[in-house]
């Protein structure tokens, strides 16, 4: 049996507990741990020698990260998740009650489980390192505190700085919980343990510590009225009420949270307690939580390599390049340079480079103004960063991503200079998301060090990235690839070169679609309105005009062209391409209106002239326009695992989530389409192929309903729309 | 003994103080021209072992700001920097510093900065005024620290200007200007010859611009706020006149002087940088050299006269290697004032009798005008006060190199009475 307490006498009556789970990289609280704290608490109750108690980590740059997530995952059953939480509540109960002076010394991430065992000290301090994290980050794995934080962090922050942290996961680092009253003060890391002694001897001189510390500010008037139960009501309802218009209630976990706040209000703590567990136990079974906490291991899993690449022999990433100073440019070379890699950022003429590097300082600039960064971090950030015209200092390069116009001609012409300025083995990266990555190589000395790097637009924003390689491409191009991606925090899918990547091919049926049935459906807005409810960021109408319909047309023929008639463009794009815009505006589909969006009368000019040409259709309801714009997503991702462009389908729900907001609570496409059932799939598409032949079923779905065959081996249960809001 | 080559060297462009660099300090500039040599030359940082910088202004937020820019820069934690200051000439003592620590075997590759940001000398508060702060912040009860506030009088918060401060001499109690007045007066140098040297070096200085002859050694920044490129220097005024100079006031002597702002140097931001290496180590690297320094040398004057220095380093660093003035293809001759660089030149073909030795004096002589400050010089460009050494050398191999010529004098003179010299060999001849 591993343990996770470790126990020395400092003299003077001081015990040091030492955390350190001895089988595991990062400290987490396992039921086990929790029956051995329990065991300690016994212990320190029955020594009567005892002065005080020191808790503090062994592991540099973590305290506790939070209940040991392998355990929830098999927290799929009321009665258990309950119980769990009752545990945990009444270990932690026992450490508030015990008489000697107990005092958290945090550094590193103390997050969920880790903060609830924190508050439940008499006294805790912070190490004033970035790396010191607090937060109860529940909520974003679908469920809510259940070891007493939604009781102990009110009472020591008060009630409107403790909604943020409980409802979103709001991250607090070590000055910030300090000048809220979450820990009594913060210092430097090394000092901890003596600032403990310190807090220990002054309990055992005087009963008490607390006039070592300053009371943190907070205006009279608001601890009076913090403390009213109306107050509290008025002020947790109108946060539902952000949270249910972020969430068009497709997350159980914020409103619960909202819930076991709400019911406590004016209860005794012993009933808070009971709330709280009772909540646990009901998000615990809730499909949606499951969904959540499989997503979370996915990305958790997708930031590392992959299990099967071996990453030893890449050398650490010092020096880089961008080519192209655009948005996407600048914003990679900001990532790079913030992350300590020397990176110079090239474009043709000075006027480009400049406003490049304005872009890079805006970024930066938001993020000192937000106190997301420090000065001096974003010094040390913008010093990384190099502006350029020319191909000079490539030599040490350890890769060189390219990032400008999508053209072959142009990329072609990029990597043809880039080879002849840099070294041999300079993994040479093209940030297209349109073209072939084999064509791009073409001509290229050494091909086997280009690889596909695609970001999503803004590149420091979304968090996935797809990295391609060619048939080409050789192991050790894509180990110094992934290990960029991995230096700058990107959740990544490696797959095969194919038009538009994975994700881009995925959604390309879908935006198409949306061409057709705009052409049918009697009121345009419902597509967007059906796929909001499915539950996307957004419908693939505004999707369309936040791309640009231009561009839209453009890639829609390039689908066509790469996979043929299955991809054909839908005839309403064709006749929208010389769509025209209002002087200084974007052409767009959709108009923001009082209500809403009002669709562009051109656009429902060349509806009706669609619809005098063709033969009349009834118009498609909800159910159908979801099946329609979502079965194609399922049927190409059926080919891309066939044709092996995706390694696993869990790359392609981690792909469609993180690349284009997939619907999270239903864990991605694939995961969605088993909730389905295939052969249904296969059914609803065959139905729809003979009007739309297009949507006919690929044979890799086919093939796969047929044998019974399931994408993912864990059973799932279906997620169908808003039934996941609570009751 | 090893050999210290010169492989080549880059500078921002020069900009008028309070201008488009106010929000680029010293050590951002020093970063900038040493993390581009870095980039131009393809180093690996590992190779460079130690980072000299010349800076006269002294940031107060970056004691040793040599170490501050080798840092920002990615020269590694291992390796050491140290600044130095010899005033007007602290770019050159960089150099003539690195070339001695490479000779005597301390170091096979070192970066020679010379860098100040007039721009951001600082205002000061009076001293009586820091004393009775003090005082305050230490008086006892809000009653005594209100007696100590109201101690505090008008006079007390004048600022003291830094630059003006800096650009006195405190042993004499001259400002540079009155220096430069003084030889004007002694030597007879009329207003009309200064004006028209001062139109000369702006004229020089577009030629060399527009026919891009200054843009290899300059490099392009993008500074804040509005990070807008600048390609060039910002200084030589294409439409300056006889005329328009000739109507300026003088600005030292106010009613009988001659010196104005439009015949001296203007006040500027800027930094330089050479990466000099042994030259075993650069051949090991791969990299050609560009030159090397065949002599150099600082000599002590007058501190009231100032502005002959040069005559009297110039003659000591002929003498170390010995050549004569005549066997230099080109002069540099820092333009702190016209009078001063014409005082100089008189100087140059009559040498003062205190001239080092009879030996050193007679190697001086009379300057072809024609090979002098062949593109314009600090009247027209600027004088950022530790920058100017480094650029008069890389200038001058840079023009030797285009003229396919061979021995040039780089020459300043500086404050508080002294010259400095170093005569350069150029390697390459242009293709």
């Amino acid at each position: 049996m591993s343990a996770t307490w470790h126990v020395d006498e400092l003299g003077d009556g001081i015990m040091r507990v030492t955390i350190n789970r001895e089988d595991r990289p990062v400290n987490s609280l396992s039921r086990q741990s929790l029956e051995e704290l329990s065991r300690l608490i016994t212990r320190i109750n029955s020594d009567s020698s005892l002065n005080g108690v020191l808790f503090i980590s062994g592991k540099p740059g973590n305290f506790i990260a939070g209940a040991d997530v392998t355990e929830l995952k098999d927290l799929q059953d009321q009665d258990a998740a309950r119980n769990i939480s009752q545990f945990g509540q009444s270990v932690f109960q026992a450490l508030e009650d015990l008489t000697v002076p107990t005092v958290a010394l945090i550094s590193g991430a103390c997050l969920g489980g880790g903060l609830e065992f924190a508050m439940s000290c008499r006294y805790r301090i912070a190490a004033d390192d970035s790396k010191t994290l607090l937060a109860l980050p529940e909520v974003q794995l679908g469920l809510i505190p259940g070891w007493g934080g939604t009781i102990r962090l009110p009472k020591l922050i008060g009630f409107l700085n403790a909604m943020p942290m409980i409802l979103t996961g709001k991250k607090l680092g070590g000055h910030q919980a300090r000048s809220k009253g979450l820990v009594h003060d913060t210092v430097p890391v090394e000092a901890l343990l003596s600032v403990g002694e310190k807090i220990i001897q002054a309990c055992v001189e005087k009963g008490t510590a607390n006039h070592l510390f300053r009371k943190p500010k907070k205006p009279l008037w608001l601890r009076l009225v913090e403390r009213r139960g109306v107050f509290q009501k008025y002020a947790v309802n109108k946060a539902e009420k952000q949270v249910l218009a972020k969430s068009h209630g497709h997350y159980p976990a914020p409103q619960a949270a909202c819930e076991a706040l709400r019911s406590g209000i004016g209860r005794r703590d012993a009933d808070k307690f009971a709330i709280e567990s009772e909540i646990v136990s009901k998000l615990a079974d809730n499909p949606v939580t499951a969904e959540c906490m499989r997503l979370f291991f996915l990305q958790e899993d997708a930031k590392k390599p992959p299990a099967d690449m071996d990453l030893s022999d890449v050398g650490e990433i010092h020096n880089a390049a961008v080519i192209g100073a655009g948005a996407m440019g600048a914003g990679i070379a900001l990532m790079l340079a913030k992350k300590d890699i020397w990176t110079q950022l090239k474009d043709l003429k000075p006027e480009f480079v400049a406003n490049g590097i304005k872009t890079v300082r805006t970024l930066v600039g938001k993020e000192v103004k937000r106190k997301r960064t420090s000065k001096t971090d974003a010094q040390r950030a913008l010093d990384h960063l190099s502006p350029t015209t020319e191909y000079r200092g490539l030599k040490h390069a350890d890769i060189v991503i390219e990032a400008v116009l999508e053209d072959v001609e142009i990329k072609r012409s990029v990597f043809r200079e880039l080879a002849a300025a840099a070294n041999d083995k300079t993994v040479l990266a093209t940030n297209t998301s349109s073209l072939l990555v084999k064509d791009i190589a073409e001509g290229v000395p050494h091909p086997e060090r280009v690889v596909g790097l695609h970001f999503f637009n803004p590149p420091h924003q979304m968090p996935l990235v797809e990295i391609i390689h060619t048939d080409q491409t050789s192991p050790e191009a894509l180990a110094t690839t992934i290990a960029l991606a991995r230096r700058i925090g990107k959740t990544m899918v490696v797959v095969g070169d194919c038009a538009g990547f994975l994700v881009n091919r995925l959604l390309a049926p879908y935006m198409n679609e949306a061409g057709f049935l705009l052409a049918e459906v009697a009121s345009p807005m419902d597509i967007d309105r059906a796929m909001v409810s499915f539950g996307m960021p957004m419908g693939p109408l505004e999707l369309t005009d936040l791309v640009g319909v231009g561009v839209a047309a453009h890639v829609a023929e390039n689908m066509h062209k790469a996979y043929g008639d299955r991809m054909k463009p839908a005839p309403l794009w064709n006749s929208l391409k010389q769509l025209k815009a209002p002087a200084g505006q974007k052409p767009k589909l959709l108009y923001k209106t009082r209500k809403g969006h009002g669709l562009n009368q051109e656009v429902a000019r060349a509806i009706v002239d669609l619809r005098a040409d063709q033969k009349p259709v009834t118009a498609p309801g909800r159910e159908e326009i979801i099946e329609r714009l979502v079965y194609p997503i399922i049927n190409e991702a059926a080919r891309c695992l066939e044709e092996g462009i995706a390694r696993r389908p869990e790359d392609v729900d981690l792909a469609m989530v993180f690349g284009t907001g997939f619907a999270p609570f239903r864990g991605g496409p694939l995961r969605y389409a088993d909730s389905i059932g295939l052969q249904k799939i296969v059914d609803s598409l065959e139905a729809y192929s003979e009007q739309h032949p297009h949507l006919a079923p690929s044979q890799a779905l086919k093939d796969m309903a047929k044998r019974e065959q399931p994408f993912f081996l864990e059973p799932v249960q279906p997620t169908t729309i808003r039934e996941a809001a609570l009751a | 003994m090893s050999e210290a080559v010169i492989i080549g060297g880059v500078r921002t462009p020069f900009v008028k103080a309070a201008g488009q660099l106010k929000d680029t300090p010293a050590p951002e500039l020093g970063r900038l021209v040493v993390r581009e040599l870095i980039e131009r030359y393809d180093l690996d940082p590992n190779d460079v072992d130690e980072l000299i910088t010349g800076n006269v202004a002294s940031p107060v937020d970056a004691a040793n700001v040599s170490r501050v820019i080798a840092l920002r820069a990615g020269i590694p934690r291992s390796k050491i920097a140290h600044t130095v200051s010899r005033n007007c000439a602290s770019g050159l003592e960089s150099i003539t510093q690195a070339v001695d620590r490479i000779e005597l075997g301390h170091a096979k590759c070192v970066i020679a900065v010379g860098v100040d940001s007039m721009s951001n000398v600082p205002v000061f508060w009076s001293k009586s005024f820091a004393e009775k702060l003090f005082k305050m912040s230490t008086a006892k009860g809000s009653f005594g620290k209100l007696k100590a506030l109201f101690k505090i009088r008008p006079k007390d918060l004048a600022p003291q200007i830094g630059l003006k401060l800096g650009l006195t001499d405190p042993v004499i109690g001259m400002m540079m200007g009155d220096t430069a007045e003084k030889l004007a007066r002694e030597l007879h140098i009329s207003r009309e010859e200064q004006d028209a040297f001062a139109l000369r070096s702006h004229q020089k200085a577009i030629a060399a611009l527009e026919s891009g002859r200054l843009a290899d050694e300059t490099m392009t920044i993008y500074p804040e706020p509005s990070s807008d490129a600048i390609l060039q220097d910002i200084g030589p005024r294409k439409e300056q006149s006889l005329e328009a100079l000739g109507k300026m006031k003088p600005y030292f002597d106010r009613r009988w002087g001659s010196i104005t702002i439009g015949n001296a140097c203007g006040v500027t931001d800027g930094a330089a940088a050479l990466l000099i290496m042994d030259a075993d180590k650069a051949k090991e690297l791969g990299l050609e050299p560009i030159g090397r320094l065949r002599s150099a040398a600082f000599a002590g004057c007058d501190p009231e006269r100032m502005g002959i220095g040069p005559v009297y380093s110039t003659a000591l660093a002929l003498q170390k290697a010995g050549m004569k003035l005549d066997d230099m293809d080109l002069v540099e001759l820092n333009e702190a004032f016209a009078a001063q660089v014409l005082a100089c030149t008189r100087l140059f073909e009559s040498p003062p009798e205190n001239c080092i030795d009879n030996d050193a004096a007679a190697r001086l002589g009379a300057v072809n005008p024609d090979k002098l400050n062949v593109n314009g010089g600090a009247i027209a460009l600027g004088h950022p006060v530790g920058a100017t050494g480094a650029r008069l050398v890389l200038t001058l191999l840079g023009e030797l190199r285009r003229r396919k010529q061979t021995n040039g004098l780089a020459t300043m003179c500086i404050g508080g009475g002294q010259g400095g010299s170093a005569i350069v060999e150029n390697f390459q001849k242009a293709a």
